[in-house]
């Protein structure tokens, strides 16, 4: 297959993915249910981290609350783009094809992160000024590319665990654990260094580098090595997601059964 | 209609949806999972942890989770029904199909509650954080009225929620605004005057402060009556938007006969 080839394919994917994400989330409802939920959820948690640890407790909460907001609208839907195959029984249709299945799976789930990204920084400018932070907003704002990461860390984590719960149609059970876990774990609301075996769980989950690097970098402490993590971290997520859908793909082809099934 | 034979069907129904629930990946997210991790977050991370932060903390994470199960569970029954095709069985039985669906959102919530309060009791255990509860039969009339009335809540969700293709998408955006204003991890005391006049109007705000006094000892009977008289609005509500919503649906032949 050519390049010129393979880039068209890509397309045609990236595309499609579109189509799926404006199905399930048409404007309409990106503007009325999703970005409402992102401003509410984290002004919530701002107000919660004010009420429980004052002033202190507020900003952390409020940088904090902005990756869980992200965290929000990927978990249902970046995995949900296996299920759907699962369900509407098209898996076989995607192992014959020309494009990994792991490939596809990666492309359609890029709509996602983009938008949680993007409704990150709308959140940014209105929660800051309600919660009395309004000199955090611009800096936070220069800071978007880091929350960009940790949608992409945290899309690559919910699409592992996706794929590895679907066999057991837990997936939504693994899915919102990894969610839950990240509330926990994730540095997004307990400052680390409270509860030792949270702070060891939460050094393999998405978020958790990317905080910390991003808390460094507005005291003007150095974070390319937070940073740096963060990615690692979505890298073996990612990883995991290839390797569970080449041993599925391959057993499927072996027992002559449909993909994770 | 009798009322014992409408007791009858409620209690059916409710043990019916309670069986179907068991406990399903669903259920171990929100009842189990979830009040575990707020547990934990709030606690380690209120600067003062007295016996009276430990007392609100419980009792607000407990019902800020009932909050969550109702929309996500007892607000989808109605939507389960049309899935399953057993809505138009519903409302042309001999009883009026609200008392189901009541029936059926009473079953959800009351299982959830048992899972709910089993976890926050099991964390409580394992962070080694004592609660005592001065008033124990206040705190469980306070309890039970909280679960009646989230009940009836959702029951008025699952009307909502039966209008639209968007109900998953819905549910999410009606979460976070009641955890901020519906008075319970959130003190009404720290928002503006006008949220925390609204905030009056939200029956899960009295159940958490007259929970929370009894937990505490004292037990105000006007928070109970204020609690009463919201569930009974919310009652009166549910019963006239369900009969919107099946008004309409027999109009436009969407009781999914086929």
């Amino acid at each position: 297959m050519s390049s010129t080839d393979l880039l068209g394919r890509l397309r045609g994917v990236g595309r499609f993915a579109l189509v799926e994400f404006l199905t399930m989330n048409p404007p309409s409802i990106v503007a009325t249910a999703l970005l409402p939920r992102a401003v509410v959820q984290t002004l919530f948690f701002t107000v919660l981290g004010g009420v429980l640890s004052g002033a202190d407790g507020r900003r952390f909460a409020f940088v904090g609350g902005l990756a869980m907001s992200l965290v929000a609208v990927l978990i249902g839907d970046v995995g949900e783009v296996p299920v759907a195959d699962k369900w509407a029984g098209t898996f076989g249709r995607l192992r014959t094809g020309v494009l990994h299945p792991f490939v596809l799976f990666v492309v359609r789930c890029w709509p996602y992160p983009v938008t949680a990204t993007a409704l990150t920084a709308v959140t940014i400018v209105c929660v800051g000024p309600l919660t009395g932070q309004s000199g955090l907003v611009l800096p936070l704002l220069s800071w978007l590319p880091v929350y960009l990461l940790m949608a992409l860390t945290s899309a690559a984590t919910v699409l592992a665990a996706a794929l590895l719960a679907l066999g057991r149609r837990a997936e939504l059970l693994a899915t919102n654990a990894v969610s839950f876990g990240i509330l926990l774990a994730g540095g997004v609301f307990l400052p680390p260094g409270r509860v030792p075996v949270v702070d060891a769980v939460g050094t393999v989950l998405p978020i958790r580098h990317g905080l910390l690097a991003l808390r460094a970098g507005l005291d003007g402490r150095p974070f390319a090595g937070e940073l740096a993590a963060e990615a690692l971290v979505g890298a073996g997520w990612l990883l995991v997601a290839f390797v569970v859908t080449v041993v599925q793909a391959r057993r499927a082809h072996r027992l002559g059964i449909d993909d994770f099934a | 209609m009798r009322p014992g034979a409408a007791l009858w069907m409620v209690w059916t129904a409710a043990v019916t949806q309670a069986r179907m629930q068991g406990l399903n990946p669903g259920m171990i997210v929100l009842g189990i999972i979830q009040p575990a991790v707020f547990l934990a977050i709030t606690l380690r991370t209120a600067e003062r942890l007295d016996t009276a932060t430990t007392q609100r903390i419980t009792v607000a994470v407990v019902l800020t989770v009932l909050w969550n199960t109702t929309i996500w569970v007892a607000g989808g029954i109605l939507r389960g029904e049309v899935r399953g095709g057993t809505l138009a069985a519903n409302l042309t039985g001999a009883h009026p199909g609200y008392l189901i669906l009541f029936g059926k959102c009473l079953g959800a919530l009351s299982h959830a509650a048992v899972v709910i309060v089993g976890s926050t009791a099991a964390t409580l255990l394992v962070t080694r954080t004592p609660v005592r509860v001065e008033r124990p039969g206040w705190a469980l009339v306070g309890a039970v009225v909280a679960l009646l009335s989230g009940t009836v809540l959702g029951t008025l969700l699952a009307c909502l929620f039966i209008r639209t293709h968007y109900g998953t998408q819905l549910s999410g955006v009606l979460m976070y605004p009641i955890y901020l204003v519906g008075g319970m991890l959130i003190p009404p005391d720290v928002l503006p005057e006008p949220v925390e006049r609204f905030s009056a109007l939200i029956s899960l705000r009295w159940a958490n402060a007259f929970i929370t006094h009894a937990v505490g000892g004292s037990v105000r009977p006007g928070e109970l009556t204020v609690l009463c008289g919201l569930t009974l609005g919310y009652a009166v509500a549910a019963v006239w938007l369900f009969g919107r919503v099946t008004h309409n649906a027999r109009s436009e032949g969407r009781l999914v006969l086929d």
